[in-house]
Parts: C-alpha cells; sequence; structure tokens
C-alpha cells in the first residue's frame, strides 16, 4: 500500500448532552455533537443569563466577557491584552455570556491527599497506603484527560475505609510535639492546648479558620481522649485523624448557595487560596497564602500575581506539571505487549522529567512542546529511542539526530500511553490525540452501526492499521466519525505499542506512511501533514490545537471538565498567555486571572440551578 | 453450643492452613437451629455477560439452562424480558448502555452513569437509611477481564448513579475485605487495655466525622445539591465503615450468627490468572484463561459470598461472571449437551463475543451460555447447601431474594444486539415467588418492581421513577405466591 488519499469531508462529534452547530471557525473545532452520521444544526445555547462586575475588590476581574464573532480562529499571533480583565461582549446571539460555574465539591485526588498530610503534618504515606489493591486510597478514575476532576468523581466503600485506616497509620506517625512547635500551641492535656492545636492544625487541613462548631466537634474527641486516661500526643493523634476525615479536608468546599442564586460571585479570600494551592501545589495552601486570604487582598490583582509568582518558585510548583504530565501521558498505563510495573513507571518518569524540563528548565512555551527534541531519559528510555548506553538516572539528551523524533508527542512515554495493542491501534491512537489535541471526546458508537464494527473487526483480521483505515475512510457508516481522529495516528505508525520505532514497513514489508490530517474543522481545510516534522509543526501554530491546550489548563486549574464555557474562555486566556510571553508563568497567571477561576455561579440552596 | 461469630474469630485464624478447593471442606457445618427467627431481608444480584439467545432459553433445561435444574423448585426463570428502554434512551456501545440498565431498570442517565441504584442499593437504603447492622455494607465480586467501561462491570450502582465498587476478582483479597481485620490491637489479649480505648476512640472519632456529613448534607450546608449528593454516597460508605467498627457482637444477631467459622486463608486458583489486571482486556490483550481455572476462580468466589451471607457479613452484594458482552479469552475444550467447544482453538486473540456472537456462532454460543449457567448455577447451589441450615430451618438461598440477569436476548436466528427475549431469574426469595418458566413479553422493570413487591419497601422502585421514559410497570401477579 503506498501513500494513502483518504476521502475528507465534516462531519460531527458529540460533547456530552450538549447539541450545537456554531459556525465560528473557532467553534466549529470544538463542536461536537450527538450524532455521527446525522446532520443537525441547531442554536447556540441559551447563553446564562448575567452580565455582571466584580461587586468585591475593585481590582478584581469582571465575570462577563465575550467569545465574540469578531474573534479569529485560535489565539491571535500576537495577543492585544495584558489584563485579566475581558470586558462585556456577547455571544453570537449577541448575548452576554458569563464566566462562572457553580460550585461543586471536589474530593481530593491521591496526590493532593498525600501531598496534604505530608505538608501539614510532615507524614509521607507508606507505599501500600498508596496501593488500592492493598486497601490503600482508591485511584482517581473517570472519563478525560485529567482524572482529579470534580465532576468525574465517585465515591466507592473503599474511599472512606481507606481513608480511616490511612488517617490511623498516618497520625500514628506524627510527631505531636514537633507539630505543636511548628505552629505555636501548647503541649498540656488540657482543653486549651487540645482547642490551639485543633485551630492551628485545622486552618492548616480545611484552607480556612474552623468555626467554633468545628472546633467544638474535633474538641469531642480529643477530650474524649483524655478521658481514656490517654496524654495530649494520643489525644492529638485521635482528633487530627478525625480532621483526616472530615468533609472539610477531604473534599474541597465552597459556599455554592451563598449570594443570590443564579448569579455569579466572587469567590472570597480563603476559595481561591485553596484553589490555587490544589492547582499549583496539588496540596492545602501554606501560612502565607492563608494570611493573604484572611484580609481578603488576595482579591486584588497585584497580590494575587504575587503570590503565584511566589508559589511557582515553591518546589511544590513541580507537583502540578508533574500531575499534569503523568495524566496528559498516560504513560502508567502503557499496556504493550511483554510491558511490566517496571516499564510503566520508567516511561513516566521520563515523560514527565521530559516535560518539566521544558517548561521549568527550558523556559519552553505550549507550542515549543510540539517541536522540542530535549528528552530527559532514563536506561529504559534510552534504549527505546536505541541512543546506547547513557548512564544511570535521569539524563537530557537532545535527540535531532533521531527524525522520527520531534516533540514531546514523539517521546515513548507519551506513544505508549496511546493506546493497548502491539502494533498500535489507529483509533486508540487517534481518540487519545483527539482528546488531547483538539479536546473533544470520543464519541459513543451509534448503536445501529455497532454489529457493523464487530463484522468489520472479525473481517479485518490480519490486516495492518494503515489498511484498515482505509476499508473504514472508504465505508460512510465508518467515516463520519473516524474521519475525525483517525487521521491523528498515521503519524505515529512506524512506532511500535511501546514507541520504539519500526522503520518504514511492517513486519510483512507493507509500507506505513506517515500522511494524515489534523482535523480541526477549520474553513480553510483541514491542515495535512505528510511526515513527523510538518504533523508537529501543524500542531505548534494551529490555533485550534494550541486553544485546546489551553483549556486543559483551565480544566486542570478548575478541576472541572471542558465545556463551552471552558472552550470560549480558552480563546481569551490563550491571548493573555501569548501577550505576557508565553511561558508557563504567563499560563498559570492568565488562568488564574480568569473568571471561571475566579467566581462561581451561586446555586439554589434547593437543588435548581436558576 | 452455639457459636457467636466474633471479629475475634476472623482475627484469631490459626494461621498456616491454606484452604484450597474444594473451600467447604474446611468449613464446620452447624447443625440446624431451633430458633424460629427469620433472616433478615437479603438481595444479590447475579449476572453473566452475552445473553442466552430466546430460542436456547424456551428450550427450558433440554437447553442452556440444564445446569439449573437441581433448583428447579427454588428458581423462576423469565426467557422473554425487554430491554428496549436501553437502547431508546441510551447512548454507548451497545452491551455497555445494557449493563447501566441491568438490575436497575431505567435507561441510563448518561453514558456510564445509570439511572438510579441498582437493586440491591435501593433495598439496602430502604432498609438501613443509617448503614447496614453487618461487617460490609455490600460487595461486589466476580470474574470479568476487558476494564474499558465502567457499564460492562459494574453492576452496583450509587443511589445518585454513579458507578458504585468495581467487582473485587482476586479470592483471598475478597476473603480479606469480607472477613479481614480492621481493627489492629494485640490478636493475643483483645481486652488489653490499649485495645480498648483504641476501639472507644475509633467509635468517637467516627461519631465526630458523620457528625460534619450529616452537617454538610443537612439544609445549614452551604452546598448546592450536586455537592450534598456527592457527599451523602460518601456518607453511605463512612456508614458501612462505622458499622464494621463496632463489636462484632453488637452487630450480629444472635439469632442468625451460630456457628459461623470462617478458615485461616483461602488462596488463588489458577497460576495465569491475572487477578489484578487493571487495563485493556480485550482483543490481542484480552488474557487467555484456562476455563477451568476461570471457573474454579468464580467458584471460591460463591463460597465466600455464600459463607458471607450465612455469617451475616453482609446481606447486599453482585456477582459478575463475564462482563457485558463476554469479552474473556478461553482456553481448554468445554463440553455439554452432547456437544464440545473447542475455545483454545475458537478464541486466539479474540473473545466469544468476537468469535461465536458476532460471526453467528449460534451453536457455540449455546454452550458458552452454557457454560456461564453451569458456573452460576454453581454459585446458587453454594447458597442452597443444606448442611448449612439458618434459624427457620432453610437454607441461605431460600432465605435470599437472588436475581439473576444478563445483557441480551435474541439470537437463535437473528444477528445481535437485540435487546428483546431477554433472559433473568429469581432463585430463593423467603418463599414469595411461584417456581417455574414465564415467557411472556414483560419489561425488565416489571420483574424488578414485582420481585421487590413482598418486602413491603415503603417506595418500590421509587413511585415516578419511570417517569422519564413514561413506563408504567405492570405487575406480574402469577409469580407471587
Amino acid at each position: 500500500m503506498g501513500t494513502t488519499t483518504y476521502p475528507r469531508r465534516r462531519s460531527f462529534l458529540r460533547d456530552g448532552s450538549r447539541v450545537e452547530w456554531l459556525t465560528s471557525t473557532r467553534s466549529a473545532a470544538v463542536v461536537l455533537l450527538g450524532a455521527c452520521l446525522v446532520a443537525c444544526a441547531s442554536e447556540v445555547p441559551a447563553p446564562l443569563p448575567v452580565s455582571q462586575s466584580s461587586a468585591q475588590g475593585g481590582s478584581t476581574a469582571s465575570v462577563t466577557t465575550s467569545v465574540g464573532g469578531s474573534t479569529s480562529a485560535g489565539l491571535p499571533t500576537s495577543g492585544s491584552s495584558s489584563s485579566s480583565s475581558a470586558g462585556g461582549g456577547t455571544s453570537g446571539a449577541g448575548e452576554p455570556l458569563v464566566f462562572s460555574r457553580p460550585g461543586l465539591a471536589a474530593r481530593l485526588s491521591k496526590v493532593e491527599y498525600q501531598n496534604s498530610i505530608f505538608d501539614v503534618l510532615g507524614v509521607s504515606l507508606l507505599p501500600e497506603e498508596l496501593d488500592a489493591s492493598q486497601g490503600g486510597i482508591p485511584d482517581d478514575t473517570g472519563d478525560g484527560v485529567f482524572k482529579h476532576l470534580s465532576d468525574n468523581q465517585t465515591s466507592v466503600e473503599q474511599h472512606p475505609l481507606a481513608y480511616f485506616q490511612v488517617a490511623e497509620a498516618a497520625t500514628g506517625r506524627v510527631d505531636t510535639t514537633a507539630l505543636a512547635g511548628r505552629l505555636g500551641a501548647c503541649t498540656e492535656p488540657t482543653a486549651d492546648c487540645g482547642t490551639a492545636i485543633i485551630q492551628a492544625v485545622g486552618r492548616l487541613l480545611f484552607r480556612r479558620p474552623l468555626e467554633q462548631r468545628e472546633v467544638d466537634a474535633m474538641l469531642s474527641v480529643y477530650n474524649d481522649a483524655l478521658g481514656q486516661q490517654l496524654d495530649y500526643a494520643e489525644a492529638t493523634r485521635w482528633t487530627v485523624m478525625a480532621m483526616l476525615q472530615t468533609p472539610q479536608f477531604l473534599f474541597r468546599m465552597e459556599r455554592e448557595t451563598v449570594g443570590e442564586p443564579g448569579q455569579p460571585r466572587d469567590l472570597d479570600g480563603y476559595e481561591p487560596a485553596a484553589r490555587l494551592a490544589a492547582f499549583l501545589w496539588v496540596s492545602v495552601p501554606d501560612d502565607e497564602l492563608l494570611t493573604a486570604a484572611s484580609d481578603q487582598s488576595l482579591l486584588q490583582t497585584d497580590v494575587l500575581t504575587a503570590q503565584v509568582q511566589r508559589m511557582l518558585a515553591d518546589p511544590k510548583a513541580q507537583r502540578f506539571t508533574e500531575v499534569f504530565a503523568t495524566d496528559f501521558s498516560r504513560a502508567r498505563f502503557a499496556s504493550f505487549e511483554g510491558s511490566t510495573d517496571a516499564d510503566r513507571t520508567a516511561l513516566n518518569e521520563s515523560v514527565v522529567a521530559t516535560f518539566q524540563n521544558h517548561f521549568w528548565t527550558e523556559s519552553g512555551s505550549l507550542a515549543d512542546l510540539f517541536t522540542t527534541t530535549r528528552f530527559v531519559v532514563n536506561p529504559t528510555v534510552a534504549r527505546i529511542l536505541d541512543l546506547g548506553t547513557t548512564g544511570q538516572g535521569l539524563q537530557t539528551v537532545d535527540v535531532a539526530d533521531l527524525p522520527e523524533r520531534v516533540g514531546l508527542l514523539s517521546h515513548p512515554g507519551m506513544i505508549a500511553g496511546m493506546g493497548d495493542r502491539v502494533t498500535g491501534s489507529f483509533v486508540n491512537r487517534g481518540k487519545y490525540l483527539m482528546e488531547r489535541l483538539l479536546c473533544r471526546h470520543p464519541i459513543a458508537v451509534p448503536a445501529s452501526i455497532a454489529d457493523a464494527i464487530e463484522q468489520f473487526n472479525a473481517d479485518t483480521t490480519g490486516l495492518n492499521e494503515h489498511e484498515r483505515m482505509e476499508i473504514r475512510m472508504s465505508r460512510s457508516e465508518c467515516w463520519g466519525c473516524h474521519s475525525q481522529f483517525e487521521p491523528l495516528a498515521p503519524g505515529f505508525s512506524r512506532f511500535d505499542g511501546a514507541g520504539r520505532y519500526v522503520g518504514e514497513a511492517d513486519a510483512d514489508g507493507k509500507p506505513l506512511p506517515l500522511d494524515g490530517w489534523v482535523p480541526t474543522g477549520e474553513a480553510g481545510g483541514d491542515p495535512q501533514y505528510s511526515d513527523m516534522t510538518s504533523y508537529m509543526q501543524i500542531l505548534a501554530t494551529n490555533p485550534v490545537v494550541q486553544t485546546c491546550m489551553t483549556e486543559h489548563f483551565i480544566d486542570f486549574a478548575t478541576s472541572r471538565s471542558g465545556d463551552e464555557l471552558g472552550r470560549a474562555e480558552a480563546e481569551r486566556v490563550g491571548q493573555v498567555y501569548l501577550a505576557n510571553g508565553s511561558t508557563l508563568s504567563a499560563m498559570v497567571s492568565a488562568v488564574v486571572q480568569s473568571p471561571l477561576f475566579r467566581t462561581l455561579l451561586v446555586s439554589s440552596a434547593t437543588g435548581t440551578q436558576p | 453450643m452455639r457459636k457467636i461469630l466474633s471479629r475475634r474469630t476472623f482475627l484469631h485464624g490459626t494461621g498456616g492452613v491454606l484452604v484450597g478447593l474444594p473451600f467447604l471442606e474446611e468449613m464446620r457445618p452447624r447443625s440446624a437451629g431451633a430458633q424460629d427467627a427469620e433472616p433478615p431481608m437479603r438481595l444479590i444480584t447475579l449476572f453473566f455477560g452475552l445473553g442466552v439467545a430466546r430460542d436456547e432459553s424456551t428450550k427450558q433445561f433440554g437447553g442452556p439452562l440444564e445446569p439449573y435444574q437441581p433448583l428447579e423448585s427454588k428458581m423462576a426463570f423469565f426467557t422473554n424480558l425487554e430491554l428496549k428502554q436501553a437502547h431508546d434512551f441510551g447512548s454507548g456501545e451497545p452491551h455497555f448502555k445494557v449493563g447501566d440498565v441491568v438490575f436497575v431498570g431505567d435507561p441510563q442517565k448518561r453514558e456510564y452513569e445509570a439511572s438510579g441504584p441498582s437493586l440491591e442499593q435501593l433495598v439496602k437504603k430502604e432498609l438501613h437509611p443509617d448503614g447496614v447492622p453487618t461487617l460490609l455494607g455490600s460487595k461486589s465480586i466476580g470474574m470479568w477481564f476487558r476494564t474499558g467501561s465502567v457499564s460492562q462491570y459494574t453492576r452496583h450502582w450509587n443511589q445518585d448513579g454513579s458507578p458504585g465498587e468495581r467487582p473485587e476478582r482476586r479470592p483471598t483479597r475478597i476473603f480479606e475485605q469480607m472477613f479481614g481485620g480492621l481493627m489492629s490491637g494485640n490478636p493475643a489479649n483483645p481486652d488489653d487495655p490499649g485495645d480498648v480505648a483504641a476501639r472507644h476512640m475509633r467509635r468517637s472519632v467516627l461519631d465526630s466525622v458523620i457528625g460534619e456529613y450529616q452537617h454538610y448534607t443537612s439544609d445549614a450546608s452551604p452546598l448546592g445539591a450536586e455537592s450534598k449528593a456527592k457527599l451523602s454516597v460518601h456518607l453511605d460508605n463512612i456508614r458501612n465503615v462505622e458499622t464494621r467498627l463496632a463489636p462484632v457482637e453488637e452487630a450480629i444477631d444472635d439469632a442468625l450468627a451460630q456457628e459461623c467459622t470462617v478458615p485461616s486463608s483461602v488462596t488463588d486458583p489458577g497460576t495465569d490468572i491475572p487477578y489484578d489486571l487493571d487495563q485493556g482486556g480485550s482483543g490481542g490483550s484480552a488474557p487467555i484463561i484456562d476455563h477451568e481455572d476461570f471457573a474454579a476462580a468464580f467458584q471460591i468466589q460463591a463460597e465466600l459470598m455464600a459463607l458471607a451471607l450465612r455469617c451475616d457479613a453482609l446481606r447486599f452484594g453482585s456477582m459478575l461472571f463475564v462482563g457485558a458482552g463476554g469479552h474473556v479469552g478461553l482456553r481448554g475444550t468445554y463440553s455439554a449437551l452432547g456437544d464440545s467447544v473447542d475455545f483454545t482453538a475458537d478464541l486466539q486473540g479474540t473473545s466469544p463475543h468476537d468469535a461465536y456472537f458476532h460471526n453467528n456462532r449460534w451453536d457455540k454460543c449455546r454452550l458458552h451460555a452454557h457454560y456461564c449457567q453451569a458456573n452460576l448455577a454453581s454459585a446458587l447451589l453454594a447458597f442452597d447447601d443444606p448442611n448449612y441450615l439458618e434459624s427457620n430451618g432453610k437454607t441461605v438461598l431460600d432465605n435470599t431474594l437472588v436475581i439473576v440477569g444478563t445483557d441480551y436476548g435474541g439470537g437463535g436466528t437473528s444477528t445481535g444486539h437485540i435487546p428483546e427475549g431477554v433472559f433473568h431469574a429469581i432463585a430463593g426469595g423467603n418463599g414469595h415467588f411461584r417456581p417455574g418458566f414465564y415467557d411472556n413479553v414483560y419489561n425488565v422493570i416489571d420483574l424488578y418492581e414485582t420481585a421487590l413487591m413482598p418486602y413491603q419497601l415503603s417506595t418500590g422502585m421509587g413511585a415516578g421513577r419511570h417517569a422519564r421514559f413514561r413506563y408504567t410497570p405492570k405487575e406480574i401477579t402469577e409469580l407471587l405466591v
């Protein structure tokens, strides 16, 4: 099979239950529809009804902004504003859009739980305490790129069971005297000292000062322990154990119903502090951040900016990029033939280190992520790259001499995370790439063609992925969906499941062409690629892709799945990011100034959203 | 002499005695009790993937349902149920969107999310709003190996429709979870003052924690409805922890907890069964497992579930023998109904789903279905062991409502995913149901609603619960005694 030319046309994709068809170039790239095979033009969902400027802190961001019809596709080549305030605007239908979402309690991710306990109590959790199969904390699960998003979380019985057992074990390792000393609390077996330690530890764990009701509840445990003739240390441990299981610690909660239902409001001082710490440190706020929150100064743009810079300069900020890269790559789930836990660990370590190096050491941009040739490798990845020995541990190498390796996506850890088949299923790889590059979610298979798909799989046993794709692209019942993600996969067809380069032909001598296209849905046509360099260059410069990358940062920071608000806001945040230097710091600053980060839409106490 | 089940019984396992198959040989049978106390309401669901073609199920014991014949007097078989709402109102891959509906009834809320709780969770919440007074609130176990969709293997759906516990596969882990010790302390001296204080403090800690969850789910909470619902699910699960922490002697009904001896350990059969597989499991990456080992593992699971019911360690649970769609790699030859099927030759790199179901190999589907029924029947027989009669002189199965279900029917003369002619069965059920075969057309909701009627729950499956697709349940009057 030589170079394949597939028929190309536009079709529809789905995003949750929302159905829309937008006509702007950018919107066309993100539109997701409920059916693949049926053309369905419906109106833009009614925008949220309110336009309102911030009521608190004169320098805070406006909560109303625009996805304006005048916006060009994706990010502009140069930004026009460095302000966080988006100003009023309208949707395509002329209505103002409010960039604010209702709050939703977010259970701590496993990493966040682990970090929070370490940061506050100085205790590291043991491997078995984090191993769900040994009764430890369950893994974060859910569809989508990131696994900590609050709207994807479920609770199973093992959660409270593990929280209970781990809390008991972890608090048993707390040096209560040192803890009290660090927090300025006394250590006598008295109610006063109990109150002091509860208030001090609770302020950190709960991310705000405790209410008297909460102090009393925790003090009852402390006093109960004293009543059992336990000493101060033991009483404190049992009390902290209780704190570690409260909803105030295990869930990041905001005062969702405080304010006028249906109206956006700025977060109060402590609420953004909690969001910031979860975003940048994957943990709880420290004393300085809470102090800035206590007098509401954190709501001021200059204070917020200073705190963000301080937090980014802290080594704890490495956690943010580590978690981001871990979920983005999915290397820890690599399941190529013969893969071992050690392989997965090594692949994840290397891809995370490469990501970290790009942003923290090289000060690279999002765009450059797609073209970098600076990989940080360990011996396992060095072997996959056929680099020969590079010694032990992590080393930074330049893979510019390897033409097949261009950008982070060509890192073995990324490729290994794309799918579970030895040959690299185009479908799996295409879906993976579509979610990450275009922020579209895989559509459910229409029931009407499910049997045909199964039959197809049976009929095409023995064909390679190019041949299977060619058949799918020629069938009308397949085209509609598969054309939205499968063309992203051929560029990686010369890599096996482990991300190892296999050459220009498969084991049967059939050629493995790299031709494909990036189905952005842009009016000018989907950009085509013919090799890894041209492919990655498209990704580095295409506004749809770059806006999607921005959306990932918003999703990560707000712990919410992408939606139309996030997509629209990503375009504006991206502009600010570009204007401020295209660094990681610029992205973080733009995200935290976004109304999606700094506000919430007040919920009705009765349960229905106005 | 009656022996009360005690947590200490579990903790004081003498150790060193590895118990393999047959599991029950290590159990101490107890004599029939003279007590007349009625056992509590219990509900277990049993699921198998890929269904039974109606052409086969209507052959009654002359087809794949043959293994149920020893239980003929205790089971009601339904061979013509509808699951059309799964297709008409759901989205997703066919087997998976049906998986959201089996044991729930109503169509999915959205992909990977059911409309509400599964039957055992519904009843659990109805009867025990503050937590079940057993060691475990519920347990989900089974043999399944395709991980791509929660709807394929999840049969425990929470009150809000979110997926609940993923079925545990490894028998040793199930054993530990069902009977293992939560309570640390000194097994050699359980009355150690330090241990007593620890028990007291665990209780105190949970009381304060539960109080906080109650606050945040109450009218005084500053949270919106969705967040409250999220915390409520967590609170429900905490209540189960709470029960496990309470001294078992207080939690167990004396009349039920007669001689109930738990072995010190169990073993995991099948050296090549990837019990901990967490990714993939389909197509070329599907593990290939000897079908006898696969069955042996499920049998131990069933024995453990039976033991847990008998000991009143749990009252609600779900079991799974192959996830929806039948995606499992098997090897070996299986013979039944005067025929045989060579899994080794047929399933190289694929599964019964692809090799049989979608290649119209109904002769092989028939034997695969028989293989599933043989294992489910074996589980039911474990529940029905006459050596372990309960306080009312009946078996665990007699005293438990067991609902068997699957994802598809149709078949025989037509291809693929047909949500009609679907097979279900009721086993046990406290004498409330008339055994036999029922081939009239009913929706699964009719069966679920009717099955709950004798238990006089205040809401059944909930008034208005079926309003979304405007279905009015029909009572299957002929089923009720």
